[in-house]
């Protein structure tokens, strides 16, 4: 039994092995100073050294991310209902949303630092703003895009996207069909807004496990700067695992 | 008739657009940090300030074309070498998936270290490349049809072969999707790696603007940054039509 979940982890696991085992060799062979490059040994004893330290950080970057996510996405599914409902407003918008798709959005975090300032609240504002579009996108393209057997059938028994029926349409056809287009933008979202508190936290050097990367770098405590890099690619990758077992779970209950 | 009316709409976007960025930034309605349009054009006119902005485009440019190059070629043989090889796959995809949901930004200072200042930005761009590709590239060769399958299995096809002659050609049009996706994100890429003390480029001008204040500045390079993933996505789209006259 034992060794049959030794195989496996093996399988899925041998890459991230190896790695970890070259970058010890790496360290080991070159004998680097720990200000050069600490091996993985170092950066573990780093991290438990003050535990606490780290993890309040952390907490301050997931929950700001966190927060930041559902505010986006809160904003990004009224915005994509509304837009929804009048052809007028989806025209306006959609210039806008299709330029905000072809930049490089987080390469632009400095302006938006300096639009919205520095404080607290930057990381939220920063990372709801960042995660809006897509989800915006995403959520209005599963509102118009129907089944048509559906849409035909419910024409049938006079209810259409249009007039005072319109909210039973949307509520029985259109609402269902943009489902697990949320459930996707919540998963390709997770990993990004994650990244985007990150860049915040390491652009405005104010908290967060962005800003130990920084501080601890200009300090010398390359052991402390990378055990703050790979917490944070652990919260990326745990939650982006979190995000992609939730929509398994709910996808089913959406789709045909 | 309901497309131009779609189409007057869409203009119609763009104008309030354009003149909602212009009056905000006049009244300045957000503050400083919102300049109407029209100055960042003004700003750009002038030749000193052109010339820094389209030279660090440029080393941007290059950085972001060979973390493309090398991302792709990486994605590419990561997936032939999981298709050759079916047990090393699910190893393979879980390494893909652990590079996508990484956090870019927190690799800067294992980068600096392993691979330089300088190389900082083709490497990051090269991982954030890499993930589009491979993702692309495994799900093309899977598009063939039963049909197809058979053949190469009536005709005792190898492994290699098959790939060859019958995944490889299917695979095209969706490797150009993971290209497409590549294009933005080795542009972006090549700027974050940049804002870890490289000397040059874009990344460098955002970074260095944004703290000295400097708004007009921020904006031109923003404006730089999208057009070169524009010009990319164009690129891009060109070699795709070329190539379709072959392989549709």
């Amino acid at each position: 039994m034992m060794r049959v979940w030794l195989v496996g982890a093996i399988v899925r696991y041998w890459t991230i092995l190896i790695l970890l085992v070259f970058w010890q060799v790496l360290v080991t062979v070159n004998d680097y100073n720990s200000i050069v490059a600490p091996s993985p040994i170092q950066v573990g004893t780093a991290f438990l050294s003050d535990p606490e330290y780290f993890m309040s950080h952390a907490w301050y970057t997931l929950s700001s991310a966190l927060g930041g996510l559902i505010l986006g996405i809160a904003m990004g599914t009224i915005v994509a209902s509304l837009s929804w409902a009048t052809p007028l407003f989806n025209g306006l918008l959609m210039p806008m949303s299709l330029f905000f798709r072809s930049i490089p959005i987080v390469a632009m975090i400095p302006i938006i630092v300096r639009l919205v300032g520095y404080g607290s609240h930057s990381v939220i504002m920063i990372t709801a703003i960042l995660t809006f579009f897509p989800c915006y996108l995403l959520f209005l393209s599963g509102l118009e895009d129907v089944n048509s057997t559906r849409k035909d059938f419910f024409s049938s028994l006079n209810c259409q996207p249009k007039g005072f029926k319109m909210l039973t349409f949307f509520r029985y056809l259109a609402l269902p069909s943009a489902m697990p287009n949320l459930l996707v933008s919540v998963r390709l979202l997770a990993p990004i807004c994650i990244l985007v508190a990150l860049v915040t936290e390491f652009l405005m050097g104010l908290q967060g496990l962005g800003y130990v990367m920084t501080s601890a770098r200009s300090t010398l405590r390359m052991d402390v700067s990378w055990a703050a890099a790979i917490i944070s690619c652990l919260l990326s990758v745990g939650f982006f695992l979190v995000a992609s077992a939730v929509e398994q779970k709910y996808r089913s209950r959406w789709s045909d | 008739m309901n497309d131009i009316l779609a189409y007057s709409r869409w203009c119609l976007g763009v104008v309030i657009l354009i003149l909602a960025w212009e009056i905000t930034g006049n009244r300045g309605w957000l503050g400083s940090t919102w300049p109407p349009l029209s100055s960042i054009f003004d700003y750009l006119n002038s030749r000193p300030n052109l010339e820094l902005l389209v030279r660090n485009a440029g080393v941007t440019g290059v950085n972001a074309v060979l973390g493309l190059l090398f991302g792709t070629l990486i994605g590419a043989l990561l997936a032939i070498l999981g298709f050759l090889i079916p047990r090393l796959y699910p190893g393979l995809s879980t390494f893909a998936t652990f590079v996508n949901a990484l956090p870019l930004i927190a690799l800067g200072p294992l980068l600096i270290i392993t691979v330089g200042e300088g190389a900082t930005p083709v490497a990051i761009a090269t991982l954030s490349v890499f993930f589009s590709f491979f993702v692309a590239a495994i799900s093309g060769i899977n598009q063939t049809t039963a049909i197809q399958r058979d053949v190469t299995i009536v005709f005792g096809a190898s492994r290699w072969k098959k790939l060859r002659f019958v995944q490889l050609p299917a695979a095209v049009p969706r490797l150009f999707d993971g290209l497409k996706l590549g294009a933005s994100a080795a542009v972006l890429g090549a700027i974050l790696g940049e804002w870890f003390g490289s000397g040059s480029g874009l990344g460098v001008i955002l970074v260095s603007a944004m703290q000295n204040f400097q708004i007009e500045l921020l904006w031109s390079a923003a404006l730089f940054g999208t057009l070169l993933t524009i010009t990319g996505f164009v690129c891009i789209s060109l070699i795709r039509i070329a190539f379709f006259r072959r392989y549709l």
